[in-house]
C-alpha cells in the first residue's frame, strides 16, 4: 500500500470518527475529534520534520543524483517536438494547406535536429559508451532470437 | 492562565505562525543548499503547518456549534437559532472567520502540492514551499495581530448572539465565497511556481506546464464564484440586475482577466518560446490582484455596499502588497537576462537592476510631484499615465540600453506574421489587460478623485458599461477569429476558408436581427446614454446603440466558429480512422455525449484547445445573455388589490396582501396572478422580511418567472397595512437564463481541459472505459450544477415564501 492510500484511507478513518461521534455524541464532539486528530497529525509531522533534520543519511549523494539540472535545449527541443505535431494537427484540420507545410516542417526538423546533437554532444564519454553497450546488447540477443 | 477555547484558539494560531515560520526557514536553506534530507524536513514541516490550520478551523467550527458566545466573532455572526448549514456559513460570514477560512484553503492546497509533488524538481520544490509559507506567516501575523477569530470582547453583542446578516442567509452564499476562496487562493501555486523559477534562474517551459493546471483550477473556481457571486445578486438584492460593477464584485472579476489572459498567453510560450516576462508577470499579477481585491474588500478603502467591515488590516495588506512588489519585481529584474534571452553576465544584471532601481527612485517621486500640481483631476491622472508608463519604457529601453552599453536586443523567436495565431492571441491579451485597467481605474477613481482633488467621485455602471462594452466586444471578437488563425503563419487562402462560415453565419444573423428584431422585442438598436461631451461621448453612445446588433452577430459568428472547428475535427478523424465505434455511438445520442467523447479520446494538447473552445461556447452563451439586458424593461406601479398590470408579454394582476409570522421574522408578501401571454403561470408572491433582530432593515424578497426567452422579476417596495395598496416594480430580463447555462458550459469546458492523460501504460479497454465514466461524470456534474436554482428554492427564506404564497403555513 502507498503512503498516498494511508493517508487517504486515515482521513476516512477520521472522517468516520468525527461523523459516529457526531450522531452518538452530538456536532461538537465531532468538531472536538476534528481538532483533535489534527493536532496529533501536527505533532506528528512537525517530529517527523525535526528527525529529518536531526539524523544523518549516509545515501545522501546518491539519492541526489537524479535531480540533475535539465538545461535550456531539453525545453527547446520539447516546443519543437510540440511545434511539429501541432503542425500536424492543423494540416491535418485544414488550417495549414499541404503546400505551405512544407518549409515550416523543414525548418522544425532542422531545428529538432540540431538540438539533438547538442543534446548528444552533452551526454558525457561514460554515458554514452554505457549506451552502446546496452544497444549492442539487445541488438545481439535479437539477433540470437532470430537465428534460433 | 486558565485553557479556555479563546486561549486555546489563539495558541494554535501562534503555532500555526511559528510553524510556517520554521517551515520557511528550512525550505530556505534546502534552496540554497539543495540538500535533500533539508527538503524532506521541509515538506514534513509543511504537512505539520497544514494540520494546524486544520485544528484552527475545527477549533472555530466547535465554538459555532457549541454557541460559544465568549467568542465575539461567534457573537457577532451567529445565534442559537440557525441551522448547521448556516452555522459553517457564518465560519466565513464575517472578516476574521474569512481570513481563517483562506488560511485553511491556502494548507488544502499546500497539501495537494506537497503530496502531488513527491520529490520530483527538487531544485524549485523547496523555493515554492518557501513562497508558500510566507504566504500562511503573512495570514498568521493578520490574525494574530489584527483579527482574531478567538478574540473574546466585551462587545460580543448579545448573550445568544446577534445572528448571520439576512443578505447572507442565502443558498448561494453557503457556496460563492468557499468558490471564490478557491479561485483566489489557488492563484497562489502558480505565484509560488513562478518565485522559484526565477529565484532558481530555471525559466524554460517546465514551470510553465506544471503551473497551467494548477492556474487552470483556480480559474475554473473563480469563474464559479463569479458567476455564484452574480445568481445570488440577482435573486438576494432585488434591484433588478446581476452586475453592478460595485469595487467587490469588480475586486473578484481582475484576477479572473489576468488569469485568462496567462492561460492564453502560456501557450504561446510553450509553441514558439515567445512572452517569457509577459508571462512571469501575469503570474505575479494575478496573485497581486487577489491580495488586492482582499485588500479593496476589508480595508474600507472603497466603500461598497457588501463589503467587510472597516478594520485596521488594511495597514497590513499595503504593508504586504508593497513588500510583494518590491521583492517580485526586483527578482524580475534580477532575472531580466535570463528572462529575455540576454547573456546572463554581471554587466547584464547590473543593466537591468539599475534600470529597477531608476523606475523605483524617479517614478515614485514623479508621481508626488504630480498629486501637487494645480491641475483639473482628469488632467492629473492623465499625466499619471503617461509618467508611469513613459517611466517604465524609459527604464526597461533606455537605462537599459546605455547601461548594458547598447546590448539589450538578442536573438530569440519574434511574431513572424500578424496573420497567425500567436499575433491574435496578443491581441486577446492587451485587450484583457486593457480592459483591466479600465476596471481598475474606475474602481479606484473615488480614491485618486480624495487624493489628487480633495473630491470624492464615484463612477457609476454605465460608465462602466461604457467602456467595457466596446472592449469586451472586441475581446469576443477576438476569440473566435483567433481560432482560425494557424501557428507561425496562415496563408490567405486558408484564411479565407476558415471565415466565410462565420462570416456568413453572423451576416445572416444581423439581417435576420435588423429586419425582424424590432417585431419580436429584440430591437437591433437602441439608443445608448450619452455620458460625456464631445465627440468621445458620441463615440460611446453610438457603438452603446448599435450593441444589440454587435451582440447576436458576433454571438452567431463565436458559434459558427466552433461549430466549424469540431465539423474539420471530426471529418479529419474519421479521414484518419481515429474515430472510434464508441465515439460515433456516443455521437449518436447527441451533441453533448459526442462532444465529450470526441474531447476525451484526443491527445493532452488538442483536448486543451477543444476543451477551450467548449469554454468559448459557454462564453457564447452569457454573452447572448449580456445583449438580453439591452431590452429589459422596467415598470414600477402602485396598485390596489385587483388592479392589473401590463408588460409584455405578461399580465399582472395584484390580489392583496398576506403576512406571515415565525420565530424569527415577519413576512409581508404581495400576491400577485401572472398570466404570460395569455397563459396562467401561477401566483408569485414577491415579500419584505422584517427580522426580529434587525427590524430597521427588511430585506427584500424577489419572486421570479424564469423562462428561456426572458425573466419575469417581481419586488414589492411599500404596502399600506390600511388601504392595502402595494408599489410593485417589475423587471422583464430578457435571455437572462442563458448566463446561468453559459457559466455551466464554461466549467464542464475547463474540466475537459484539466481532465488527466491516460498513461501510456494504460490499457485500451481501461482508457475506453475511463472516457466512458468520464462523459457519465461530467454529465452528472452539468445536471447537479444545473440543478442549484432548485437546491435554492429549498433555502428555508423560498421555502417559506413559496409556502406562503401556496397558503400553507410555513
Amino acid at each position: 500500500m502507498t503512503g498516498r492510500s494511508l493517508a487517504l484511507l486515515l482521513v476516512l478513518f477520521v472522517a468516520g470518527i468525527a461523523s459516529l461521534a457526531g450522531v452518538f455524541g452530538g456536532r461538537g464532539l465531532a468538531a472536538l475529534v476534528l481538532v483533535g486528530t489534527a493536532l496529533l497529525g501536527a505533532v506528528s509531522a512537525l517530529w517527523s520534520s525535526l528527525h529529518e533534520l536531526a539524523s544523518e543519511d549516509v545515501l545522501e549523494e546518491v539519492r541526489e543524483l537524479p535531480s540533475l539540472a535539465r538545461v535550456a535545449t531539453d525545453d527547446e527541443l520539447e516546443a519543437v517536438l510540440r511545434a511539429l505535431i501541432d503542425l500536424d494537427h492543423e494540416v491535418a484540420v485544414g488550417k495549414i494547406l499541404p503546400g505551405d507545410e512544407g518549409p515550416v516542417r523543414h525548418e522544425l526538423r532542422s531545428e529538432a535536429k540540431r538540438l539533438l546533437q547538442l543534446q548528444d554532444a552533452r551526454i558525457r564519454p561514460e554515458a554514452r559508451e554505457r549506451a552502446r553497450l546496452i544497444v549492442e546488447g539487445a541488438l545481439a540477443s535479437a539477433s540470437q532470437e532470430v537465428t534460433s | 492562565m486558565s485553557w479556555t477555547l479563546p486561549t486555546f484558539g489563539t495558541a494554535i494560531l501562534l503555532a500555526v505562525l511559528l510553524a510556517a515560520a520554521y517551515t520557511f526557514s528550512v525550505s530556505v536553506v534546502a534552496g540554497v543548499t539543495g540538500r535533500l534530507r533539508l527538503l524532506v524536513a521541509a515538506r514534513h514541516g509543511a504537512y505539520g503547518t497544514v494540520a494546524l490550520i486544520a485544528a484552527a478551523v475545527s477549533s472555530l467550527a466547535y465554538a459555532f456549534l457549541t454557541h460559544d458566545f465568549r467568542l465575539r466573532y461567534v457573537a457577532r455572526y451567529s445565534d442559537r437559532s440557525m441551522s448547521l448549514g448556516y452555522l459553517v456559513t457564518a465560519l466565513w460570514g464575517g472578516q476574521d472567520g474569512s481570513l481563517l477560512w483562506w488560511l485553511f484553503l491556502s494548507s488544502l492546497y499546500i497539501a495537494a502540492f506537497v503530496a502531488s509533488q513527491g520529490l520530483r524538481e527538487r531544485r524549485q520544490q523547496p523555493w515554492i514551499l518557501a513562497t508558500l509559507m510566507s504566504i500562511v506567516g503573512f495570514f498568521g501575523v493578520l490574525m494574530l495581530f489584527s483579527a482574531n477569530p478567538f478574540a473574546t470582547g466585551v462587545a460580543a453583542g448579545r448573550a445568544d448572539g446577534e445572528g448571520l446578516n439576512p443578505l447572507l442567509q442565502n443558498f448561494y452564499m453557503i457556496i460563492h465565497p468557499p468558490s471564490l476562496y478557491v479561485g483566489f487562493v489557488g492563484c497562489a501555486v502558480p505565484f509560488a511556481f513562478a518565485t522559484a523559477a526565477l529565484v532558481t534562474g530555471e525559466l524554460g517551459d517546465r514551470w510553465l506546464l506544471a503551473v497551467r493546471r494548477w492556474m487552470l483550477f483556480a480559474w475554473t473556481f473563480l469563474t464559479i464564484g463569479n458567476v455564484l457571486g452574480m445568481l445570488w445578486a440577482y435573486e438576494e438584492l432585488g434591484w433588478g440586475g446581476y452586475w453592478a460593477w460595485d469595487p467587490v464584485e469588480n475586486a473578484a472579476f481582475m484576477p479572473l482577466l489576468t488569469a485568462s489572459a496567462f492561460l492564453h498567453s502560456t501557450m504561446i510560450q510553450e509553441r514558439r518560446g515567445l512572452f517569457r516576462v509577459w508571462n512571469v508577470v501575469l503570474v505575479g499579477l494575478t496573485f497581486f490582484m487577489t491580495i488586492f481585491g482582499t485588500f479593496l474588500t476589508r480595508s474600507g478603502l472603497i466603500a461598497s455596499v457588501h463589503s467587510f467591515a472597516q478594520s485596521s488590516i488594511g495597514g497590513y495588506f499595503a504593508v504586504y502588497m508593497g513588500l510583494l512588489f518590491l521583492v517580485w519585481s526586483g527578482l524580475v529584474a534580477w532575472r531580466w537576462p535570463e528572462l529575455r534571452g540576454l547573456p546572463a553576465t554581471l554587466a547584464q544584471r547590473k543593466a537591468a537592476l539599475g534600470a529597477w532601481l531608476f523606475t523605483l527612485l524617479v517614478l515614485a517621486p514623479g508621481l508626488v510631484a504630480i498629486h501637487k500640481l494645480a491641475l483639473p483631476m482628469t488632467a492629473k491622472v492623465a499625466l499619471f499615465a503617461l509618467v508611469g508608463g513613459g517611466g517604465s519604457f524609459a527604464a526597461t529601453e533606455l537605462v537599459h540600453r546605455r547601461l548594458a552599453g547598447g546590448e539589450v536586443r538578442a536573438e530569440r523567436p519574434v511574431v513572424e506574421s500578424f496573420l497567425s495565431r500567436e499575433f491574435t492571441f496578443l491581441m486577446n491579451n492587451w485587450g484583457l489587460i486593457g480592459m483591466l485597467g479600465v476596471i481598475l481605474v474606475a474602481t479606484l477613481f473615488p480614491l485618486f478623485g480624495e487624493l489628487l482633488a480633495g473630491e470624492k467621485v464615484t463612477v457609476a455602471p454605465p460608465h462602466y458599461n461604457a467602456w467595457v462594452q466596446p472592449l469586451g466586444l472586441l475581446l469576443f471578437f477576438l476569440m473566435g477569429s483567433g481560432s482560425l488563425f494557424g501557428w507561425r503563419k496562415t496563408s490567405e487562402k486558408a484564411l479565407k476558408n476558415a471565415f466565410v462560415f462565420p462570416v456568413g453565419a453572423a451576416l445572416l444573423v444581423a439581417i435576420v436581427h435588423g429586419t425582424l428584431g424590432a417585431r419580436f422585442g429584440c430591437a437591433p438598436f437602441v439608443p445608448g446614454e450619452r455620458l460625456y461631451a464631445g465627440p468621445l461621448g458620441a463615440a460611446l453612445q453610438g457603438f452603446g446603440t448599435i450593441v444589440p446588433i454587435l451582440g447576436t452577430s458576433l454571438c452567431a459568428f463565436n458559434a459558427a466558429v466552433i461549430t466549424q472547428e469540431f465539423a474539420t475535427l471530426l471529418r479529419a478523424r474519421a479521414r484518419s480512422g481515429a474515430l472510434g465505434g464508441m465515439e460515433r455511438t456516443l455521437w449518436f445520442f447527441g451533441l453533448i455525449p459526442g462532444v465529450f467523447a470526441t474531447v476525451l479520446a484526443l491527445a493532452t494538447q488538442a483536448r486543451r484547445r477543444y476543451g477551450g473552445y467548449v469554454v468559448h461556447f459557454g462564453i457564447v452563451l452569457m454573452f447572448l445573455g449580456f445583449t438580453g439586458k439591452s431590452w429589459s424593461v422596467t415598470r414600477e406601479a402602485t396598485l390596489a388589490p385587483g388592479a392589473s398590470l401590463e408588460l409584455a408579454p405578461y399580465t399582472l394582476t395584484y390580489e392583496g396582501p398576506r403576512m406571515e409570522v415565525d420565530a424569527s421574522k415577519r413576512m409581508i408578501f404581495a400576491d400577485i396572478g401572472v398570466v404570460r401571454a395569455g397563459k396562467p403561470v401561477g401566483r408569485h408572491s414577491p415579500a419584505k422580511f422584517i427580522y426580529k433582530r434587525m427590524p430597521q432593515s427588511p430585506t427584500t424578497e424577489v419572486a421570479m418567472v424564469h423562462a428561456a426567452a426572458d425573466d419575469l422579476y417581481l419586488v414589492v417596495g411599500t404596502i399600506n397595512p390600511e388601504t392595502k395598496v402595494a408599489t410593485i416594480q417589475a423587471h422583464v430580463n430578457p435571455l437572462t437564463s442563458w448566463i446561468w447555462l453559459g457559466g455551466i458550459v464554461m466549467v464542464l469546458g475547463a474540466v475537459l481541459c484539466m481532465w488527466p492523460e491516460p498513461a501510456p501504460e494504460e490499457s485500451r479497454v481501461f482508457a475506453y472505459t475511463r472516457s466512458a465514466a468520464a462523459v457519465v461524470a461530467s454529465v452528472v456534474i452539468g445536471f447537479l450544477v444545473a440543478s442549484m436554482p432548485s437546491y435554492a428554492l429549498h433555502d428555508p427564506f423560498v421555502r417559506a415564501s413559496s409556502a406562503a404564497a401556496a397558503g400553507e403555513a410555513p
